[in-house]
């Protein structure tokens, strides 16, 4: 019986309930729901055998044509036994996670992150801003549904005085290509100029 | 006539006065700013030709714009070349700066810092080199010596231009909808005005 094994089925015994799936891929994967998350968190962040202090990462996954379109990865530490482990959570578009950071006071930002990226809502965190896109963007870009260009774009108002968003165009002006090189390669003959 | 012979030498003093000591304030925004840095550092060093970084807007005469500008820096480079005292000029430097360059298509990214600011010199390169670097500040100071008095403006070297981006687009439509950045996040994004 492999080690990891015994820890898939130690936590699965432990929480039968709050683990819906778990496997071993290099590192330790566990599936849960949203309403079981905190708890799943309070074990593995207490329990001693799993002492996950660090919450290292948070990522988001679009799937637009799952049913649950969002798939939420935690990504946590635990220095004492040297461990990593990933535990994931399905959410769909409407319903809101819930926020980790009265637990891990550093998964705030990646919060505000998957909440600027994604449009993913987390309840109880009461500092949930946009964190890297520009004030006043409108959007998540990085669902699937967004296109790369968005649909914006900054310029300075000569007649505002101020940097305003304008409706995006990606026009190309007219070009006139000379393709006559300018270097007179023939001296013995007179190459009339393009005008 | 005698107008001319006055108006000469001091074209030349003012034109030496303005190249000689050209204060760029450092406006490094990504990989372009080491290029800069390598321009002010001891192998090229842009001291010998009188340029020294000024971090300040207030005390410097040109702004070189040194990478990609994103929309949220936008207002800012707009603030700091606001800030400069006139005569002030913009060296754009690098794709990023000149167009978008890599970032063209990105929603985050303004395509061309000459959206934001007028630029004098527009420095080609991903990066461009120090030496490329040092040519476009040659350019300008030969831009200098041929008007050291007034900036560049549209209005002077292209008469027909469209002044603004608000005009080209009243030539083609009348503008309804025009969205202005608000700076509380609370208000959830791009507002009507």
């Amino acid at each position: 019986m492999s080690k990891a094994f015994q820890f898939v089925k130690y936590v699965a015994q432990l929480t039968p309930k709050y683990v819906s799936n778990s496997f071993h891929r290099e590192f330790y994967y566990l599936h849960t729901q949203p309403k079981y998350l905190v708890q799943l968190m309070h074990v593995l962040n207490l329990h001693h055998n799993y002492q996950f202090k660090m919450f290292m990462d948070l990522a988001a996954i679009d799937y637009p044509a799952n049913r649950d379109r969002f798939q939420v990865v935690y990504n946590l530490l635990s220095t004492l036994y040297a461990n990593r482990l990933f535990v994931k959570v399905n959410n769909n578009e409407t319903d809101s996670l819930p926020s980790l950071t009265f637990k891990y006071p550093s998964a705030n930002w990646y919060e505000r992150e998957a909440f600027d990226m994604f449009g993913i809502h987390f309840s109880n965190n009461n500092d949930l801003r946009r964190i890297l896109t520009d004030y006043g963007f409108s959007g998540h870009p990085l669902r699937k549904d967004f296109p790369m260009h968005g649909f914006t774009e900054v310029a300075y108002s000569e007649r505002r005085k101020t940097v305003i968003y304008k409706p995006i165009s990606l026009v190309q002006n007219y070009r006139n290509y000379d393709t006559l090189t300018p270097w007179n390669y023939f001296h013995d003959f007179d190459i009339p100029s393009q005008v | 006539m005698v107008v001319e012979y006055i108006k000469s030498p001091l074209h030349e003093l003012i034109s030496f006065a303005r190249t000689g000591s050209m204060w760029p304030v450092t406006f490094g925004l990504a990989c372009c700013a080491v290029e800069m840095m390598h321009a002010a550092a001891a192998r090229y060093d842009f001291d010998r030709f009188g340029i020294i970084f000024r971090p300040t807007p207030r005390q410097s005469d040109c702004m070189i714009v040194a990478g990609t500008l994103t929309n949220k820096m936008a207002p800012a480079l707009r603030k700091v070349y606001d800030q400069m005292a006139e005569p002030r000029y913009v060296v754009s430097m690098g794709s990023c700066a000149n167009g978008g360059g890599y970032y063209h298509y990105s929603y985050a990214v303004v395509r061309g810092c000459d959206q934001i600011v007028p630029v004098d010199v527009y420095v080609p390169g991903c990066p461009p080199t120090a030496e490329a670097l040092i040519y476009g500040m040659l350019l300008l100071f030969r831009k200098i010596k041929k008007n050291p008095y007034k900036p560049w403006s549209p209005e002077l070297e292209y008469p027909n231009r469209p002044k603004s981006i608000d005009d080209k687009f009243h030539q083609s439509k009348p503008m309804q909808i025009d969205m202005i950045s608000t700076n509380s996040p609370s208000q959830g994004g791009a507002r009507e005005f």
